[in-house]
């Protein structure tokens, strides 16, 4: 799978930025800044697909789709940080 | 009254949203606000009656505003007004004048802090788009989110209308 779009990015800063402006988060970053880790993040997603992917044992990894990887990724994750 | 002199204030209470991309109504500890968007330009409509005691000069909008999250970066918006007036506007579409830019400034460091920003229109066609004592018309607000940086919503309190 490619990097997201930069319509995709921007929609994942709209969620973001409204989340933060929902809960009334400070932040002292501007767009400019949020939006320069969004696109790095994704790109070490992408260069790392290969080896999340091998950490996968066997037989999950070929059980599994692609989805459901990333599922348990973002599960495991929104666990370990406490993320709703 | 003249120059100098409120002509009017409006309140997020009396905003008449466009039907797409519209501000938002929120609540801030009570305080009744219209969040914009930190990346789609949202837009606020406020109908007003001209005073009567306006001169017909120039006039100067305040935005009261605060950022939602944000305690870096910069907030704008742009104002304008449309005259209906005695037959000067179909209301059947919009007739609002140029769009006048409230240069973006910094957001206050606390996020809840109120900052007032303003521009001062001059009267006329391109400018306040004529607009008369006695006349209805109404403002157009809209968030500056190609020229602002501040992450988050923009809250608007309040806005004042003065004759420059």
């Amino acid at each position: 799978m490619a990097v997201l779009t930069d319509p995709e990015r921007s929609a994942l800063f709209q969620k973001f930025s409204q989340d933060l402006s929902n809960t009334r988060t400070s932040i002292g970053l501007v767009k400019a800044d949020v939006r320069a880790a969004i696109n790095a993040i994704d790109d070490w997603v992408d260069a790392n697909a290969t080896a999340f992917n091998q950490a996968i044992p066997q037989p999950a990894r070929a059980a599994l789709t692609a989805q459901q990887k990333a599922k348990l990724l973002w599960f495991v994750v929104q666990r370990r940080f406490e993320v709703s | 009254m003249a120059s100098g002199d409120t002509l009017f204030t409006l309140h997020p209470s009396q905003n008449q949203p466009p039907t797409s991309n519209y501000a938002t109504v929120d609540t801030r500890n009570g305080h009744l606000v219209l969040d914009f968007d930190a990346t789609t330009q949202e837009t606020a409509i406020f109908p007003f009656v001209m005073p009567r005691h306006y001169g017909g000069g120039g006039i100067t909008v305040y935005v009261h505003y605060a950022a939602s999250s944000a305690t870096t970066g910069t907030i704008g918006f742009d104002v304008t007004f449309e005259r209906v007036g005695d037959g000067q506007q179909d209301t059947d579409s919009d007739g609002f004048a140029t769009a006048q830019t409230i240069t973006a400034a910094t957001v206050p460091g606390t996020s809840g802090n109120v900052d007032i920003i303003n521009v001062a229109i001059t009267a006329g066609a391109a400018g306040t788009d004529s607009i008369a004592a006695g006349e209805y018309g109404r403002l157009r607000i809209r968030r500056d989110v190609a020229n602002d940086t501040a992450t988050g919503d923009a809250e608007l309190f309040g806005v004042e209308v003065k004759e420059t």
